[in-house]
């Protein structure tokens, strides 16, 4: 399985991993990616799935390592699934409490992330993010 | 004659008489009040768990959740009552124990709110033109 991020994504995640509450953000992400299954990732936490099942939108929850809170106050990572070319794409991340807690994104919200994954895949411009490693490639 | 500290000491005595008086009056009703948030507390407690293994249950089985027609809208009404609750309650969070239970329920019907509109927003998103065209351009290369 392959894992990738766009632009936002990965300026959300730099910006995170530098405030002292969120700072084992890029483990966690890796943590919660690395032993699932395209398949598993494509029916947990889905939005909308296409009719043909090739494309899934996601908010994936993260629990933040750095807290003994529950899943209720975990990272939300919207994310694309395409199972059948075995490939994540990572959208936006956000912590859902704390000093950069985000409440709910709007329809648009999730229309944008969406669009840019689609642009990011279609323009090559996506970075792949090494999860064994827990590296982005930038 | 009593020396004027002498005179002090005794009306300092007098009025600590009258104030233990009144002391015993409030500390059968401090009583009752604790014995009251001991029962608040027991019963959040409660409250928290049931949420708990509802949130539970709705994770293991989220594709039923889903494909239900009714168990969004059900959810959305406990949610609801649980929040008219929790405005009643607040009131008495500044008793440690009750503070404590009021933040996590508070928590935890968030998360309940959250997953009915991750719901309705899937819906919306389903039904959306401009996402289907997006979708369409995502897979495209690929298919």
């Amino acid at each position: 399985m392959d894992v990738y991020c766009t632009t936002r994504f990965i300026t959300e995640i730099v910006k995170l991993s530098k405030n002292n509450s969120y700072n084992l953000v890029i483990n966690d992400v890796c943590d919660y990616l690395i032993n699932k299954s395209i398949q598993e990732l494509h029916i947990t936490n889905d939005l909308l799935v296409n009719g043909n099942d090739t494309y899934s939108l996601h908010k994936y929850r993260i629990k933040n390592s750095l807290t003994n809170k529950g899943k209720s106050s975990s990272y939300r990572c919207v994310s694309v699934c395409l199972p059948k070319t075995d490939l994540i794409i990572l959208g936006s991340i956000y912590p859902k409490t704390g000093s950069d807690g985000i409440e709910n994104l709007s329809k648009e919200e999730y229309k944008t992330i969406a669009k840019e994954i689609a642009e990011g895949k279609n323009n090559n411009t996506l970075k792949k993010l090494d999860i064994k490693n827990k590296i982005i490639n930038i | 004659m009593l020396a004027t500290i002498d005179l002090k000491i005794n009306t300092a005595q007098n009025e600590f008489k009258h104030l233990k008086k009144v002391q015993l009056t409030y500390e059968d009703k401090i009583n009752k009040l604790l014995d009251k948030m001991n029962e608040l507390s027991g019963m959040l407690s409660k409250l928290h768990e049931i949420i708990l293994v509802l949130t539970f249950d709705l994770e293991r089985d989220m594709l039923s959740f889903k494909k239900s027609e009714t168990a969004h809208l059900n959810i959305k009404l406990l949610s609801k009552e649980i929040s008219k609750l929790l405005i009643t309650v607040r009131k008495s969070d500044l008793y440690p124990g009750v503070k404590t239970i009021y933040g996590l329920i508070k928590t935890e019907n968030n998360y309940l709110k959250e997953l009915v509109q991750d719901k309705l927003m899937g819906i919306e998103l389903d039904n959306d033109t401009e996402m289907q065209n997006i979708i369409f351009k995502t897979v495209g290369k690929n298919n």
